[in-house]
């Protein structure tokens, strides 16, 4: 192992994922590159990237206030979208041109009517999300929402998105689902050599930065893990599942108690790897299959049987023993969903709740929690 | 050309609309309202605006029955007749008890109106407010009034409802320098006719309210918006001062 | 079409159930019958046709009749075609007006909601809804619809119905975001699906010509109902807080009341009701002094707020998010497309509160400023029910409204169905500080 070529890769990306702009991100603005922010996985990425831009997902690890945005939404409100507005309406995303707005949850889909209303220097678009996927005509107005975000985004920044250049935005984008899913196959293995907070660390930075900077880092430390042993004496193998968690220091405290997190359910975790674009016919539909049909679900699409097969067949995949599942307070959609892992399915694992603020200071409470779910687990093997 | 003047060729096309009804041999009603000109007397339940059911004449622009409503705008003072009031098709007092198609299409003359103006479309509804026996009722984009009985037995008609909705349109926007509207009752041919026109103008006007926020920075081509967008909402803004105003009026 | 259509049984407990709710409203009605106050008497056929509901519903269920479940809001007027009885969800969670009426039962309910393990910030209907479902109170149908708005929280309440009754059939219809044609067709989409599910599940065939003759009586319902709103515009207003909602409920909420003559009856006796107080110059208040838009639905502690706003602080609710009726569209009979197309309108953007909670806050933002106009309101009041979410995430935009519109605005947290969240004292506190403050 090369550990100076790792180390160098670990710490640009590291430092991408603290960042809400990576280096590399400002340096591609600087020389007069676009960026497009985005909330979430129903978000094509692949039209952005064929429009020329940047697509980066909105994050706010670098504004812990929301004294601002407080002004504008009421306690009820999701932590992590009343940061980001904070940050908005605070111009610490002045690097962005313009922002897309799914309409995947009661919280995100106003954040639409927010910018444009109160940060009119940048464009916004909404693109609706149906709420389930069986049907063809679910599929097919997906479909239309993304031509007509194709259209929107062709007037916006003056391009034209060819066909073309969508295949190539799709290879581009594959490629980083394809390391990024080597890089989860590594924590399959019987002794992971990657923690869960790191691997949380590399996904976050391919959010914030291009993917032609950040293919090749990931592909480095890919290469690099793929040759290290890991070390033994995981107390268990964790499954994180919950509302979309940016912040590794959170899985730093549950594996502070001895587990190692091995996989996820998640949206800024194996929700966006989980399935390639198709490479071949027209690339709208292929990018609104994978969207829509064949990635992982979040709760906001159902039914939601393809939601629990999914967390099963990763219990069975990774050798699951416990799930830690972490909803960010006032999300509605998460609320069920543990609902419906806790009450309802006949899980093999023993889950663990807790909720969590986009900001969360409780740490202490966390890892008191998780040392007794991990003691569970091991009562059990007994 | 100027801004002002992207609407001149649909009220031109307004014109030929009505002369192509003369020269059908159709009957055209017109009135040439002087300024000084009153409504005939006090007519009709006029308490807070509220016609019953029980007292109503007719039912104009019913959704059962059809209705349009457009407002155009022009700086060429010889494109409108200021204080001209014409009717296609039945009086008031000749559809009492009936749901009646309406269309009703406001042109105004103004040297006045801004590269800011927007459509008043949604602010004409509001100028039946405060008319004694009329009262409109609630439609996002098209015109349906109630006419009391008493108001059409006292003898309101097109013309006196003409003269004092151009009377509210002065009043409250004070730019309008001049002003001539059109009724339609007929049948849902014409009315037809002229949505197709009012249709195109409303293309006009979206189109030039994308160019205002354009140039402020936003598209409006997406499909999905909201009323932080909408170069409505300062129209809606002018429907809360008709509102108020038609009160103390 | 499934050759034999069945009824699963119903738990013990739901059947205990649906006959002491009977029980109760019976009890209630007599009460009323003996009250003498006009107006209250007025709501006595909604009271009525609510026991008679609950009533069909238990004979459907004892007699092993099959029946479906609507979801606020099902399209009643496909049921009424078919002549199937549906059984409501609303009604069961909140036991009719139980959860209204007895102060007791509500706490119940909400102890029971408390156990679920949902958490407190989920909306509590829907923990009413999952606690029901957990003890076996709803009435089992043969089949169930329901709709995947007005918000998240019904995703909370789907993921449980389908895991747990998976021998239930369930469609559930998604909601379009647009409220332009693109949305309406895609909604009309879902609804033919809707009557193809049911007429598979129910050994049912769907007459168009008697659909066509179900609406008719429903167009003219709701344009009666838009004559009584107008009629609210009148200063004094002829009627008390949240007039408008009971007719919600016999239009969309309540099986044996669409379509049906009482319901059209109901609607003329508010509408010369209304007529009366206005040619007589009379208000509901004697001493009106602010007119109120209550941007929500009527929470189910309805009565003690009530009498705060109108005895302490001389307001009515004019308009409320449940009991006025926005736009009205007849809808056009010509073809199946067109009826599927204006029922879509009806049920998705022109139907209280899913109307302004579906897509984006146009509409919602849009009836403020014409509601004020039209009623002539100078009170807005905008209750954070803890289960909006999306409306907590409007609170900056629906401000600057206000004051652009230059009402007065009030806003506060609560919940809807717990009166625990903002107890009563508070709650006072809060209205008559502010309308002393104005």
């Amino acid at each position: 192992m090369d550990e100076l070529r790792l180390s160098k890769a670990l710490e640009t990306l590291t430092e991408a994922s603290e960042a809400a702009a990576s280096r590399e991100l400002l340096a591609w603005r600087a020389a007069g590159g676009k960026v497009v922010g985005y909330y979430c996985t129903y978000v094509p990425e692949e039209i952005i990237t064929a429009a020329g831009a940047v697509a980066i997902r909105l994050r706010a690890r670098t504004n812990p206030e929301t004294d601002t945005a407080s002004a504008y939404m009421g306690n009820m409100c999701c932590s992590y979208v009343k940061h980001t507005f904070d940050m908005a309406m605070k111009g610490k995303y002045d690097f962005l041109d313009g922002v897309v707005v799914p309409t995947c949850c009661d919280s995100i889909r106003h954040m639409h009517e927010n910018w444009v209303q109160y940060i009119p220097s940048q464009f916004s678009h909404q693109i609706e999300v149906p709420r389930r996927n069986d049907q063809d005509a679910h599929v097919a107005m997906f479909r239309d929402q993304l031509v007509r975000f194709r259209e929107h985004l062709e007037s916006a920044l003056g391009v034209e998105i060819t066909d073309e250049r969508l295949h190539d935005a799709i290879k581009l984008h594959n490629e980083t689902r394809a390391l990024q899913r080597r890089l989860y196959e590594l924590r399959k293995r019987e002794n992971p050599p990657i923690s869960g907070a790191l691997t949380l660390t590399l996904i976050v930075a391919g959010t914030s930065m291009p993917k032609t900077d950040y293919n090749p880092l990931l592909r480095t430390v890919v290469e690099e893990l793929e040759q290290v042993q890991g070390v033994p004496g995981a107390r268990a193998r964790l499954m994180f599942v919950g509302s979309c968690l940016d912040d590794p220091a959170y899985l730093d405290v549950i594996e502070g108690q001895g587990g190692i997190v091995v996989c996820d359910s998640q949206c800024f975790g194996s929700f966006q790897l989980s399935a390639d674009v198709s490479e071949e016919g027209d690339p709208l539909d292929a990018i609104t299959k994978n969207r829509l049909v064949d990635q992982a679900q979040c709760p906001h699409v159902s039914p939601s049987n393809q939601r629990t097969d999914y967390v099963k067949k990763i219990i069975e995949d990774f050798k699951v023993d416990g799930i830690v599942c972490s909803r960010m307070a006032m999300c509605d959609n998460w609320a069920g969903e543990n609902f419906l892992l806790n009450r309802v399915e006949k899980l093999p694992v023993p889950v663990l709740n807790v909720e969590r603020e986009y900001f969360s200071a409780a740490s202490g409470q966390l890892s008191t929690r998780v040392q007794a779910f991990l003691e569970t687990i091991e009562g059990a093997r007994v | 050309m100027n801004r002002m003047n992207r609407l001149d060729d649909h009220i031109v096309e307004i014109e030929a609309f009505v002369q192509s009804t003369i020269d059908a041999g159709r009957q055209v009603r017109e009135w040439n309202l002087p300024e000084r000109d009153t409504l005939v007397g006090d007519i009709g339940p006029s308490r807070n605006r509220m016609v019953f059911a029980r007292d109503t004449a007719a039912e104009l622009g019913h959704p059962t029955a059809d209705s349009c409503l457009g407002v155009l705008w022009t700086s060429d003072s010889d494109l409108v007749s200021d204080g001209r009031v014409r009717l296609i098709g039945p009086d008031l007092a000749e559809i009492v008890g009936q749901h009646s198609p309406l269309g009703q299409i406001v042109v105004l003359g103004s040297s006045g109106f801004g590269e800011d103006t927007e459509p008043f479309a949604l602010v004409s509804l509001r100028m039946v407010d405060g008319i004694p026996g009329v009262m409109s009722r609630i439609s996002p984009d098209t015109a349906w009034y109630r006419m009391s009985r008493g108001a059409v037995d006292g003898g309101l008609d097109f013309r006196a409802l003409g003269r004092e909705m151009m009377r509210n349109w002065k009043r409250n926007i004070p730019e309008v320098e001049s002003i001539e509207i059109l009724f339609v009752t007929s049948d849902s041919a014409d009315l037809e006719r002229l949505k197709a026109i009012a249709r195109a103008a409303h293309e006009v006007t979206a189109a030039m309210r994308t160019a205002d926020w354009r140039r402020k920075g936003i598209d409006l081509s997406c499909a999905i918006s909201h009323c932080g967008s909408c170069a409505d909402q300062s129209a809606c803004t002018a429907i809360a001062r008709a509102g108020s105003l038609s009160h103390a009026g | 079409m499934s050759e034999s259509v069945t009824l699963p049984p119903s738990s013990e407990y739901a059947v205990e159930h649906l006959k002491r709710e009977i029980a109760f409203m019976e009890d209630v009605a007599w009460g009323l019958a003996g009250c003498g106050d006009e107006y209250a008497l007025l709501q006595a056929p909604m009271f009525m046709t609510q026991i008679e509901f609950a009533q069909k519903t238990l004979q459907h269920v004892e007699e092993g009749i099959p029946f479906t479940q609507l979801w606020y809001p099902g399209v009643p007027e496909f049921c009424t075609a078919m002549d199937l009885h549906w059984d409501g969800f609303t009604r069961v969670t909140l036991s009719g007006p139980l959860a209204y009426l007895v102060p007791e039962y509500l706490l119940k309910m909400l102890e029971e909601s408390d156990m679920t393990g949902l958490p407190g910030d989920v909306c509590t209907l829907r923990r009413f809804e999952t606690a029901a479902m957990l003890a076996g109170k709803f009435p089992r149908p043969t089949s169930a619809v329901a709709c995947l708005h007005p918000c998240d929280g019904v995703s909370v309440f789907q993921s449980a119905c389908e895991q747990m009754f998976p021998d239930t059939p369930m469609f559930w219809a998604d909601s379009p975001y647009d409220s332009n044609e693109r949305g309406i067709t895609y909604y009309a989409g879902e609804l033919r699906r809707q009557v193809e599910f049911l007429e598979k599940h129910h050994n049912k065939k769907l007459d168009w010509d008697r659909l066509r003759e179900v609406i008719a009586v429903t167009d003219t319902q709701y344009e009666l109902w838009k004559e009584f709103d107008l009629l609210k515009r009148n200063t004094p207003c002829p009627m008390g807080s949240w007039s408008g909602y009971p007719i919600h409920h016999m239009l969309q909420n309540c099986a044996v009341t669409n379509a049906a003559p009482v319901t059209t009856e109901y609607l003329k006796s508010l509408i010369a009701y209304a007529e009366k107080q206005v040619a007589e110059g009379k208000g509901r208040l004697e001493n009106e002094k602010h007119r109120c838009l209550f941007m929500d639905i009527a929470p189910t502690w309805v009565g003690s707020i009530t009498k705060i706003l109108e005895e302490e602080c001389n307001a009515v609710v004019v308009v409320d998010g449940m009991g006025d009726s926005r736009p009205y569209t007849p809808i056009d009979l010509t073809s199946e497309q067109t009826i599927l197309e204006g029922l879509a309108k009806r049920y998705c953007m022109d139907t209280p509160m899913i109307r302004v909670s579906h897509g984006t806050l146009d509409a919602m933002l849009d009836d403020l400023r014409a509601n004020v106009v039209d009623y002539n309101l100078d009170v807005v009041i905008a209750p954070g029910h803890i289960g909006h979410k999306d409306v907590q995430a409007a609170q900056g935009i629906l401000r600057d409204t206000c004051r652009e519109m230059g009402v007065k605005l009030l806003e506060f947290n609560y919940d809807l169905f717990d009166p625990r969240y903002t107890p009563e004292e508070e709650m006072r506190k809060i209205l008559t500080q502010f309308f002393d403050a104005i």
